[in-house]
């Protein structure tokens, strides 16, 4: 990973200098990790393409004047914005994971 | 880091080229509708957390130093050898509003004020720190809706005394001519500043891509599934500058795969929605994470819903998470140091293996065609034994929090 790792802080310089074979190891430990990601996303991909591409295959076609229930507010995935705004907001201050549900929202200093 | 860099741009690519691909297949056609009324809501939260106190004699896990946060106050918390002490305790409230605007436009727009204080941890679950913060944070998003599908742009700020986040996002979506099958493309780029009023020498950035694609599926007139997959790059400042022997990679990369289904009980009687939902989480620094979260939705008499929620997550340790030490495990107020060759190390227990268990209830009241009022309670706990990724950190004692929500909408 990249080489500026140890700048900034001079804890992380003192740190990068007493075990370079540590930074090695945490380094090809990194490369193993990306490649499990990327591996993991094409998976993904494919799942993905082949839900998109067959589409119309999944299930029996719904007719528009059968969507009255599906027009219902709790059967959307959005819900109560200001609610999912806070406990999102409180999921990532206080877990490793967040994310997931869609893009925007903004970041803050507490996790 | 060059052929990663590489890698990820072909997979970005892939995806990309794998939606262009799957776009002519499909008739896209009135993906979405404007809003038709507009809507102000606003809505107040009180969340505190609390830790159980290690139990020890002749040590006392209450020293609070008032050292650093983002300005010292004088911290309460019980004294003593068992129970629980408060931690964070935040009140906050968030106003919004979504208009729509000749016919083809939406603009929505969400402020929020966000009030922190309490006792932070400086290592594990000991050396207290109280702190005080406001955050304030306003987003904007303009969507324009097409016979076709419909195009967001997003903006939102949040300032802390310390930390400085803007976000730029921008989002799509397209639907098959019989709307049964929508495809949604989205990213953001965020961009923070951050600078510790405890260490006023880092002056220090962190930059996160996040990239999102899509499939939302109507399989019966009752059921609706959605697949989202996720993927965020971000370089900078990932360590926390308030804690001891904290220091973190530079570079943060995570996947995320989400599923959801949304089910109608039509046929029993109930007139009830379940929400079922699925998130796998995967990043560089070595978590993974399972979530599963089931809510009811069940509307009753005269406007009246109940919606019960149960959320169960699990999680692994960060490679470079620090247990709890002997000496620690014997005296909570000594730290434990990091190992002795380590270059990345964070005794931040919310960086270990754990499992987590959270109850609510949402109770809402339709008053008229115009008013919507709700509250939800929820109590939230986390247990290093509850992990299902290997044993957690035994030195660690259960975390606990509860929130309430109270909300208020209008529509115009």
């Amino acid at each position: 990973m990249g080489e500026n790792n140890c700048s900034q802080h001079s804890g992380r310089k003192k740190a990068g200098r007493m075990n370079l074979f540590s930074k090695e190891k945490q380094s090809i430990g990194e490369k193993t990790m990306n490649r499990e990601i990327i591996k993991k996303s094409c998976y993904a991909l494919v799942l993905m393409s082949m839900l998109g591409l067959s589409g119309c295959a999944l299930g029996t076609a719904v007719q528009p004047w059968e969507k009255e229930t599906l027009a219902r507010p709790e059967m959307t995935f959005e819900g109560d914005k200001l609610d999912n705004a806070f406990t999102e907001h409180i999921y990532s201050s206080k877990e490793g994971a967040s994310g997931g549900a869609g893009v925007g929202g903004g970041g803050c200093g507490c996790n | 880091m060059g052929s990663f860099s590489t890698t990820t741009s072909t997979v970005l690519g892939a995806a990309f080229v794998t939606a262009a691909l799957a776009l002519p297949s499909l008739q896209f056609a009135n993906a979405e509708a404007p809003p038709e009324r507009g809507v102000v809501s606003f809505k107040y939260l009180h969340y505190q957390e609390s830790q159980d106190i290690v139990s020890q004699t002749g040590s006392n896990t209450n020293i609070i130093n008032t050292v650093s946060g983002a300005s010292s106050v004088a911290a309460s918390g019980s004294s003593g050898s068992s129970g629980s002490q408060d931690r964070i305790g935040v009140n906050a409230y968030s106003v919004g509003a979504l208009v729509p605007v000749a016919g083809k436009w939406s603009l929505g727009t969400t402020y929020t004020s966000d009030s922190v204080s309490g006792a932070s941890p400086t290592y594990h679950s000991s050396g207290l720190t109280s702190m005080k913060d406001l955050r304030r944070a306003v987003d904007v998003q303009l969507t324009r809706y097409f016979s076709r599908g419909s195009v967001s742009f997003g903006t939102s700020y949040s300032k802390e005394t310390d930390y400085i986040s803007r976000e730029f996002s921008v989002q799509g979506s397209l639907s098959t001519e019989d709307k049964n099958t929508t495809l949604t493309l989205g990213g953001s780029f965020n961009n923070d500043s951050i600078n510790p009023i405890n260490s006023p020498a880092i002056d220090e950035t962190k930059k996160v891509t996040t990239g999102l694609i899509g499939v939302t599926r109507v399989l019966t007139p009752q059921d609706i599934v959605q697949l989202n997959f996720g993927y965020s790059k971000g370089t900078g400042y990932y360590s926390d500058p308030y804690k001891l022997n904290d220091n973190r990679p530079r570079e943060r990369n995570a996947v995320t795969a989400l599923a959801r289904w949304n089910h109608h009980f039509d046929d029993n009687g109930t007139d009830g929605t379940l929400h079922l939902s699925y998130r796998y989480y995967s990043d560089t620094f070595g978590i993974r994470a399972n979530t599963l979260e089931a809510e009811y939705v069940q509307p009753l008499y005269k406007g009246w819903t109940v919606s019960p929620l149960l959320r169960l997550y699990t999680q692994s340790e960060a490679d470079f998470y620090v247990s709890v030490g002997s000496a620690e495990t014997a005296d909570p107020t000594q730290p434990t140091p990091p190992p002795a060759n380590a270059v990345y190390y964070s005794e931040d227990q919310r960086l270990s293996a754990y499992g987590a268990v959270t109850l609510g209830l949402k109770v809402s009241k339709q008053i008229n065609k115009d008013w919507l009022v709700d509250v939800k309670y929820e109590q939230y706990e986390q247990r290093a034994k509850w992990s299902l990724y290997g044993s957690g950190d035994k030195g660690l004692t259960p975390f606990k929090a509860s929130s309430i929500q109270v909300g208020v909408s209008r529509q115009f």
